[in-house]
């Protein structure tokens, strides 16, 4: 278990905080340049306004930002474990698969980058295309 | 492909190729990316929804970049926005991909930074992207965006600005803001405007912040400088390009003398020429004129009629009639030290833009030697670039220049691009002629201005027409 002073003390650095890999990218969401992003929708920020975010990689990371009138703080949150729910009969088919597979069928289990594995099998073998040589 | 997808290979990148592939696309691959984005996308809907993201959804993580322009081109913007009744809430909600691989990196020394966990010397060199993206207060950045119009802004939130940290983030974007104002406006020309101190005298109004006066008991007897040394440092003025020379006199002073003087620059040097006196009529405006004269710096002080004898009512009909007769009206909000309220502070920055001031920047009161107001102390430099730049704000489009006194670096980001340097007497030394004392040299001036990268070698933008006079 890794543990914030125990870092400190092996390097000798007098302040350690250890943040987990979305709090630091969330940290990082208002200095971000028109460089750092890609816009999707043309929309006006409502400065101040909280703000959200979602990567999917490994797993599924989420967290969020709210403005404290100083500045903007970031929270964690678990919302990639909450449960997934299937919006098509695709989709639906695709949670009865994963069922047989998990306790839990939660959105990090169909939106991260072992979900897309997941989705893979399941359109494969419901015989939704063939898989290529 | 199936010899890829061999049990522990990270099949994930594996088919996001085969989706992509031009010459051989996989349609299963296809099938699954389709089916992946459109719940990204509703699941990036549930988050926008659950913390209401105005201020926009951020998508991070390392799919997103590979499979961009998957995401722009339908089933996520779908989904992003099904949530039946609550779309209307969505369509408000900015979406972005976040395509900076070391964003989290950054937000970790952010963070870490923000805390002081780093010295402000730490070699991390973020500081600068730390700058560029923060973002401030919505009040204070509401206030600016309008500000930057050349609009100028409210008396409350002149108020609000003057009132903030003076080491926020917030209180440099006041003067970045300015600063930018500013070097537009008077296209990068520095200004500086000699002030020819004629007099010296143990002069009997007694207003507190003067040094000459008979209760600071500095100067015992009348000192008048000669014509003589008048000229030469008015000649000294025009080798050195100074864009203005002007002509302090204290409220004792014989206004036929000033004319007198008046007559005599004008004849003998082309810089244009203001003059500093006691309350004038009308007819005294048009003397001034005649004499040569193109403007009158006059201000209404603060304290003015408490540290000093004279009535307000009475300064601003002198400077009614500085624009009656055409004569240029040249301001300051002076003298400032910590006694004076922000209120009173923020009067004088409204007066200035209703009577149009060709200039109104801040002069802070410094204390002389055995100054009766010792006892406050002096504002710093720092609030002083501040209410330069909450000055700047407030006159809009009004001024041709803005300055500060005494001469300083700091002012010159917060929107002033005017100095000015001084010899003769001064009202803030215990010296008679101020150009061995604190006055600054127009060289210096010239120096501080080239530091801060303002050109003194423009033509002035004060004198419309004066090179030609």
């Amino acid at each position: 278990m890794m543990h914030e002073t125990h870092i400190g003390n092996a390097l000798g650095v007098a302040s350690v905080r250890l943040l987990n890999d979305l709090l630091a990218l969330a940290y990082a969401v208002p200095f971000l340049t028109r460089e750092d992003l890609h816009v999707l929708n043309k929309r006006r920020t409502v400065s101040g306004g909280p703000m959200a975010v979602v990567a999917p990689a490994t797993g599924l990371g989420e967290a969020y930002l709210r403005w404290d009138g100083t500045t903007y703080r970031a929270y964690a949150s678990e919302g990639g474990h909450t449960d997934f729910a299937p919006s098509n009969a695709l989709e639906t088919g695709l949670r009865q698969y994963l069922l047989k597979r998990f306790e839990h069928v939660t959105y990090e289990r169909v939106c991260s980058g072992s979900g897309l594995v997941n989705i893979y099998d399941c359109l494969k073998d419901s015989g939704y295309a063939d898989e290529p040589d | 492909m199936p010899n890829q997808m061999i049990l522990g290979y990270d099949r994930t990148p594996v088919i996001v190729q085969a989706a992509f592939d031009k010459e051989r696309p996989c349609r299963l691959c296809q099938g699954s990316l389709e089916m992946f984005i459109s719940i990204l996308g509703a699941e990036a809907e549930n988050m926008a929804l659950e913390v209401i993201a105005s201020g926009g959804v951020y998508l991070g993580g390392g799919i997103p970049p590979q499979i961009l322009w998957a995401i722009e081109d339908g089933p996520f913007l779908e989904s992003f926005g099904c949530k039946g009744r609550m779309s209307g809430h969505r369509e408000d909600m900015p979406l972005h991909v976040i395509l900076n691989p070391k964003a989290a990196l950054m937000g970790a020394a952010c963070h870490a930074m923000a805390k002081h966990h780093f010295t402000e010397n730490s070699e991390w060199g973020l500081k600068r992207k730390l700058k560029m993206g923060w973002k401030i207060s919505p009040q204070v950045s509401d206030i600016l965006d309008k500000a930057q119009e050349f609009v100028g802004i409210s008396r409350e939130d002149a108020g609000l600005l003057l009132r903030l940290d003076l080491e926020s983030k917030e209180t440099y974007a006041v003067m970045e803001t300015a600063n930018r104002l500013s070097r537009k406006q008077f296209r990068g020309k520095a200004e500086s405007h000699l002030h020819i101190g004629v007099n010296v005298a143990p002069c009997p109004f007694n207003c507190s912040f003067c040094s000459l006066t008979e209760k600071a008991g500095i100067f015992k007897e009348d000192v008048d400088f000669s014509e003589e040394t008048i000229l030469r440092w008015a000649k000294m003025g025009e080798v050195q390009s100074a864009d203005a020379l002007n002509l302090m006199t204290t409220g004792t002073f014989s206004f036929e003398r000033l004319l007198e003087i008046g007559r005599l620059l004008k004849r003998e040097v082309s810089v244009p020429l203001v003059a500093n006196t006691r309350d004038i009529n009308h007819r005294e405006g048009e003397k001034l004129l005649e004499a040569g004269f193109v403007g009158a710096y006059h201000a209404v002080r603060l304290g003015e009629g408490v540290d000093t004898p004279f009535k307000r009512e009475k300064r601003i009909q002198t400077i009614q009639v500085l624009n009656d007769v055409g004569l240029l009206w040249m301001n300051c909000i002076e003298p400032v030290g910590p006694e004076h309220s922000l209120d009173d502070i923020v009067d004088l920055m409204f007066l200035a833009k209703k009577h149009r001031a060709v200039y109104s920047g801040v002069m802070r009161r410094i204390n002389f030697p055995r100054s009766p107001m010792e006892r406050f102390g002096m504002i710093t430099e720092r609030e002083m670039a501040r209410m330069v730049a909450v000055s700047r704000l407030v006159m809009g489009d009004v001024p041709r220049a803005h300055c500060t006194h005494e001469p300083h670096s700091a002012s010159l980001m917060a929107g002033a691009n005017l100095f000015f340097p001084e010899v003769g007497a001064s009202p803030r030394d215990g010296m008679a002629d101020t150009g061995k004392g604190r006055g600054k040299s127009l060289g210096v001036c010239r120096a501080i201005f080239k530091e801060m990268e303002w050109d003194p070698d423009l033509p002035s933008n004060c004198f419309p027409g004066a090179a030609s006079s």
